[in-house]
């Protein structure tokens, strides 16, 4: 018996130390590791969609891609592999100096050029609420506040482009208490973030607890009552506006990003569309 | 002053008397244990039909021959294809290079804990390998992004992402399971074995590997199957190094990615609805009956061990 699994696990280690090598010249040091977030994700949502990384209607994102769940995941897959492309929010990219940002058709994606509508790729970031169950009394506040003079400074401030760029009304604090809970995509997290703490200093007796599960988690906890506001990094779908409400808060681009030690620095928006689609393979053919 | 009535409450009151008067205490102990163990079957029930009830419709809708043989996973698509074979077959490459890795230097540790270690090493060791078990798998998964996956990238090629970097992260992962349990095996060998064959002129080295470990072969093969149901389940760790492609694999690809059924599971319930989600819910009763499998086997391996 010993002797018999002696021989299996030689046998196996013989057939393991021929293959290796074999698998070895397979690939191309040049080659692309394409990163792409889960399905679930909003951010990859509004990415297929501007992009246009489709095949009769459908998400064709290159099958081959690497999934990152969740927005940290595709930063530290992105900044530990110098052959990697990915995609994330610009909010989250450009304060992360682990990664590259690349310009889209020779435009950076600053609050500016978002503004103007040079930079190509960007999308809303949109709050929702259950339909039926409308907005409770503090809920209703924090919204008036994300949409106020200040909620809007916060969002300019953190590197997003306001939604209400101007002439903001101003908030006054109400001096109610409770909590509530937010839940959804991991882009909107940290923005979402930097929100709450400054509507806690205002209100003292608030807890506001977020959840960065991904735009698809946060609607369907709003659906289920299981949060109060739902984030989504892209435009609710049809299906989702008959239990929804959408309200926008800010404008946000999605940077498209590479390892820092990556040379290139501008792709245009058909390469960016080839490399996601698995049609072109390797950086020596975009350089 | 002066004498208690009779009849009246006892000097030494307790509570526990109180509660228990009229009582048989034994038949109390009875009822509590009883119900506890209940418990763990109610649990173990209530889960096994939950997953059945909405498992098997949605095995049936998408045909079992389409679900478990079908190598496209489109749950978006419209029309939206669940075939979970790349995900069976990812679950089986991963395990098996857990196994690979994870199984031979388990083995050897157990035995040299057992029979070669000294004091001073094993007071060490001991506690390093007990750490080892209680390692949260999302810090194991955050390790395997940093360390191994640019490891296997800078030496083996590919992305790094692949099937041999969750195989390591795995193998490490289930060594705690199979040394500490092949290790109790190995130390409940009598004595006598082991002195037999000493007396008849095997060297230490000769009696353990030829006298000792083949007897306690039961627990050994035990802690390997335990390690196999480790493997399997295990979720956190190998999405964030494996790179969740749901795509069908040789077994010469391994330094492609794959996506387990658990990963499957766990990446996309979250925001799966209608059929999506039944369709999760019944890869979670293959999952199911490939852990029914690994402990029936588990249970054999210990019956025989027994005889």
């Amino acid at each position: 018996m010993l002797k018999k699994m002696i021989k299996a696990a030689l046998a196996l280690t013989l057939t393991a130390a021929m293959v290796l090598p074999l698998a070895g010249c397979g690939g191309s040091g040049d080659a692309i590791t394409v990163i792409t977030r889960e399905e679930a994700s909003g951010t990859r949502g509004a990415f297929v969609e501007i992009v246009d990384i489709t095949a009769n209607g459908n998400d064709n994102i290159y099958r081959e891609a690497v999934i990152a769940p969740g927005t940290s995941v595709m930063m530290t897959n992105v900044a530990g592999n110098p052959y990697a492309i990915g995609y994330a929010s610009t909010g989250v990219a450009l304060n992360d100096d682990r990664v590259r940002v690349l310009r889209i058709n020779g435009v950076f994606p600053s609050v500016e050029n978002m503004l103007n509508g040079t930079y190509a790729i960007q999308r809303p970031f949109i709050i929702g609420y259950n339909t039926n169950q409308g907005l409770s009394a503090l809920a209703q506040d924090f919204v008036d506040f994300i949409l106020s003079e200040q909620g809007q400074a916060v969002v300019a401030g953190r590197g997003y482009v306001p939604f209400v760029p101007f002439g903001a009304p101003q908030y006054a604090p109400s001096g109610l208490t409770g909590s509530i809970v937010v839940n959804g995509s991991s882009s909107v997290y940290s923005l979402m973030h930097h929100l709450r703490s400054a509507f806690e200093d205002l209100n003292p007796g608030v807890t506001i607890d977020i959840h960065g599960a991904g735009t698809g988690h946060g609607i369907s906890a709003a659906r289920d009552g299981l949060a109060d506001i739902a984030m989504s990094s892209r435009d609710f779908r049809e299906s989702e506006l008959e239990f929804i409400t959408p309200i926008s808060i800010a404008i946000d681009g999605i940077a498209v990003i590479v390892h820092p030690d990556n040379n290139i620095g501008n792709l245009t928006l058909a390469q960016v569309r080839d490399i996601f689609l698995g049609e072109v393979t390797t950086w020596d053919s975009v350089r | 002053m002066g004498q208690r009535p009779l009849g009246k409450a006892e000097p030494n009151w307790s509570f526990e008397r109180w509660l228990l008067r009229g009582f048989n205490r034994e038949f109390a102990a009875k009822i509590l244990f009883a119900t506890s163990a209940c418990a763990a079957i109610l649990a173990v029930g209530l889960i096994c039909v939950f997953l059945f009830i909405q498992g098997l419709p949605a095995i049936g809708n998408i045909g079992i021959f389409n679900f478990l043989t079908g190598t496209e996973w489109r749950p978006t698509w419209t029309p939206p294809l669940f075939g979970i074979l790349p995900m069976i077959v990812g679950s089986l490459y991963i395990t098996a290079g857990a196994i690979f890795f994870g199984v031979p230097v388990g083995i050897f540790t157990a035995v040299f804990m057992a029979k070669f270690c000294p004091r001073f090493v094993y007071v060490v060791l001991k506690p390093a390998v007990n750490l080892l078990a209680g390692i949260p798998s999302v810090v194991y998964g955050y390790f395997g992004m940093v360390v191994l996956v640019p490891f296997v990238r800078n030496h083996f090629g590919g992305n790094g992402n692949s099937i041999l970097t969750a195989s390591l992260l795995l193998g490490m992962m289930i060594l705690p399971t199979i040394i500490t349990i092949s290790e109790s095996a190995i130390r409940a060998i009598p004595q006598e074995m082991y002195g037999g064959a000493v007396a008849l002129g095997a060297s230490h080295e000769r009696a353990t590997f030829f006298v000792v470990l083949p007897a306690a072969k039961s627990g050994v093969m035990a802690s390997i199957v335990l390690g196999i149901g480790r493997a399997v389940g295990e979720t956190m760790a190998v999405r964030m190094v494996a790179g969740n492609q749901a795509v069908m694999r040789m077994p010469h690809e391994f330094l492609l990615g794959a996506r387990t059924l658990t990963s499957n599971v766990v990446i996309e319930l979250g925001y799966a609805y209608g059929d999506h989600r039944a369709a999760l819910i019944a890869t979670g009763v293959v999952l199911f009956v490939f852990i029914l499998l690994i402990n029936a086997l588990f249970g054999m391996l210990k019956k025989r061990g027994d005889n």
